[in-house]
């Protein structure tokens, strides 16, 4: 056992395997490589919807007055307004501005922690919370993802209100839950934040809502061609 | 929105009664099982009253660690009757409690500590409990993780091998047993706080509360964290303490403990949840408080004691910390029955670091207790006369870890 590093699991871990998952460790977290074939899981997202577990991918939040002075340091011009969100600059996926006061910044695992780093040193009133492990994130992509989204969930989602880069707080399957919208390759795309504990029980709220209307379940793999 | 997510209630809303043949105090495993136990004796015209949610208190803030392995030959038999009620406790109340029995390992990292270890060994197995000692090669076996070398400070030189021990969820022991109450008719009162309890020609006649007046024959106070306060109420002083203790557990990993793993040397128990969280515990706190804020310094020792057992955890992260309030007996061992001066009136309390593994004993011989107007064996040794008859019963030397 020597030099041995536990990697980490993602709230929804335990039914992969059920559902019949090929297994791959990213950058220390155990992930869900593929459910079927990538291609077949594309296709299936792109005529009806899929979910993607996001659980490993870094969270952040950042709050306090001083929170302007993050902007540069998160590759930005300028923050987004209340919200809404702005897309970063690879290393930084998405920065969503869920309060005039506080910031929720989604990154490719690892890559953030150096900027994070930069935001601690700062002076003023700025605080920064590591939320990777403790929010479980999952993304619902696909022509039909709005509509089993309506199905777990009271926010409002229609246009013009939530388009492309919204971010909204409120009720999941009765869990408070973060909701932004990052469209991918001209498909629509949510992405759900909720915390851990609750992060299976959302998992299949979304399944049992999205099986009737085509739900597929996609991978990593899948995901890094829909990003592509 | 779709309807997907109605759910039935696992214990039944009721209006607040006016009297009731028992009132319990605390609805946590202590209580529920109390009210359970008198359930299956016929007594179901029973109210628990909690202040807040159920398993708001210490049955919600342990480290979730049943075990027997206990020193005294008071102790001992009680909480192994308390490990065979668990063991079925799934079946009895159909209701999975997910009682991982996966071994539990004390650790000893010095001479006197070793000895200690001995003498609860052959006390354990004097009384039919299985413990064992096991040397480091062994442990290593066992929990490949761990760190058995000579270079810690505390290197470990063997170990207190109890193999019933292990862990269980503890909010779905609640859960059941709460259910199962219901069922029998029970009614459970939570955020309904007990103000007053009220006594006439020396014995109890009821209680007061947020909610209003209930009149009762039979008050039992199965309180933790607040327990001297609320038998004030009723005229009863404890000789108890309150003293807070810090637990928290880490982001979820893959499965790196099985067993669950006790340090008394350097005050920490450590195990691994079903979710992959790993669970750790420290020392109490050395200071009395009703207050139930974490504190850093707790954290970094925890962490820094865990390490020293478990250096491949460097890089993980904890995720929550929280505290519950142990009441402290001068002998480490609770109050469980009957007070002669206030007929009517039962103590569940003073159970500091080992409630939560004694609740179905606690709880079943309480019931019969209230039920035959007799204080069963097994809970004799524990009753609140002790301190004035000078029979304690000292189990410092196996609780002095929360474990």
């Amino acid at each position: 056992m020597e030099g041995f590093r536990p990697y980490r699991l993602s709230p929804v871990d335990r039914v992969f395997d059920d559902l019949g998952a090929h297994r791959a460790e990213t950058s220390g977290w155990r992930t869900a490589l593929s459910f079927a074939s990538p291609d077949q899981e594309l296709s299936g997202l792109q005529a009806a919807v899929g979910l993607c577990d996001l659980s490993h991918e870094t969270k952040a939040e950042i709050c306090g007055r001083d929170l302007a002075q993050v902007a540069g340091i998160l590759g930005l011009d300028a923050l987004p307004p209340p919200g809404s969100g702005a897309r970063g600059d690879g290393s930084v996926a998405a920065v969503y501005r869920t309060a005039p006061d506080e910031l929720f910044v989604l990154a490719a695992l690892d890559s953030l922690s150096a900027r994070l780093a930069e935001v601690a040193d700062r002076d003023g009133c700025l605080h920064l919370v590591d939320r990777t492990s403790g929010f479980a994130a999952f993304l619902l992509a696909g022509p039909r993802a709005e509509d089993v989204l309506r199905l777990v969930t009271s926010l409002d989602l229609g246009e013009p209100r939530f388009r492309d880069l919204s971010c909204a707080r409120g009720p999941l399957a009765r869990i408070p839950a973060l909701v932004a919208r990052r469209d991918r390759s001209g498909l629509r795309c949510y992405e759900i934040f909720i915390s851990r504990e609750y992060g299976l029980y959302a998992w299949n709220a979304i399944r049992e809502a999205g099986l009737p209307r085509g739900l597929v379940l996609f991978g990593q793999a899948a995901r890094r061609r829909l990003e592509a | 929105m779709l309807d997907l997510f109605r759910v039935e209630p696992m214990w039944a809303s009721h209006e607040l009664g006016r009297a009731y043949d028992a009132v319990i105090i605390g609805a946590g495993v202590h209580g529920l099982a109390t009210a359970y136990y008198l359930g299956t004796l016929g007594i179901r015209r029973v109210a628990v009253l909690e202040r807040a949610y159920l398993g708001w208190g210490n049955s919600g803030r342990n480290t979730a660690i049943i075990r027997s392995n206990y020193r005294t030959a008071e102790g001992i038999p009680f909480y192994d009757e308390s490990v065979k009620l668990y063991e079925d406790l799934s079946a009895t109340l159909g209701f999975n409690v997910m009682f991982s029995q996966q071994g539990h390992l004390t650790l000893a990292h010095t001479d006197s500590a070793l000895n200690g270890l001995r003498v609860r060994a052959g006390a354990n197995r004097a009384l039919g409990v299985s413990s064992e000692i096991i040397g480091p090669a062994e442990i290593k076996r066992l929990v490949p993780a761990i760190d058995v070398g000579s270079r810690p400070r505390f290197p470990i030189m063997a170990a207190l091998y109890h193999r019933p021990g292990g862990i269980i969820r503890h909010d779905a022991v609640v859960w059941g047993y709460a259910r199962e109450v219901s069922r029998m008719g029970s009614e459970i009162h939570p955020h309904t706080e007990v103000t007053a309890i009220q006594t006439g020609g020396g014995a109890v006649t009821g209680v007061e509360t947020n909610r209003g007046r209930i009149a009762t024959p039979v008050v039992v106070n199965a309180t933790s964290g607040w327990c001297t306060t609320v038998s004030r109420m009723a005229g009863v002083p404890l000789p108890i303490v309150s003293e807070p203790l810090q637990a928290c557990v880490s982001e979820p990993i893959e499965p790196f403990v099985s067993k669950v793993i006790v340090s008394a040397n350097l005050h920490v128990y450590v195990n691994q949840s079903a979710r992959g969280e790993i669970v750790m515990g420290a020392e109490i706190d050395p200071y009395q408080t009703y207050h139930m804020g974490s504190t850093l310094p707790t954290l970094e020792e925890i962490a820094r004691h865990t390490l020293e057992l478990f250096p491949g955890l460097a890089h993980v992260r904890v995720l929550r910390q929280w505290t519950g309030i142990c009441d402290m007996t001068p002998d480490y061992s609770p109050i469980i029955g009957d007070v002669p001066q206030l007929r009517g009136y039962y103590l569940d309390v003073g159970w500091g670091t080992y409630g939560f593994k004694a609740g179905p004993a606690a709880g079943k011989n309480l019931a019969a207790s209230i039920a035959t107007g007799r204080t069963p064996e097994r809970i004799r040794p524990f009753r609140y006369t002790r301190f004035e008859e000078g029979r304690l019963v000292g189990e410092k030397a196996a609780a002095a870890v929360s474990s």
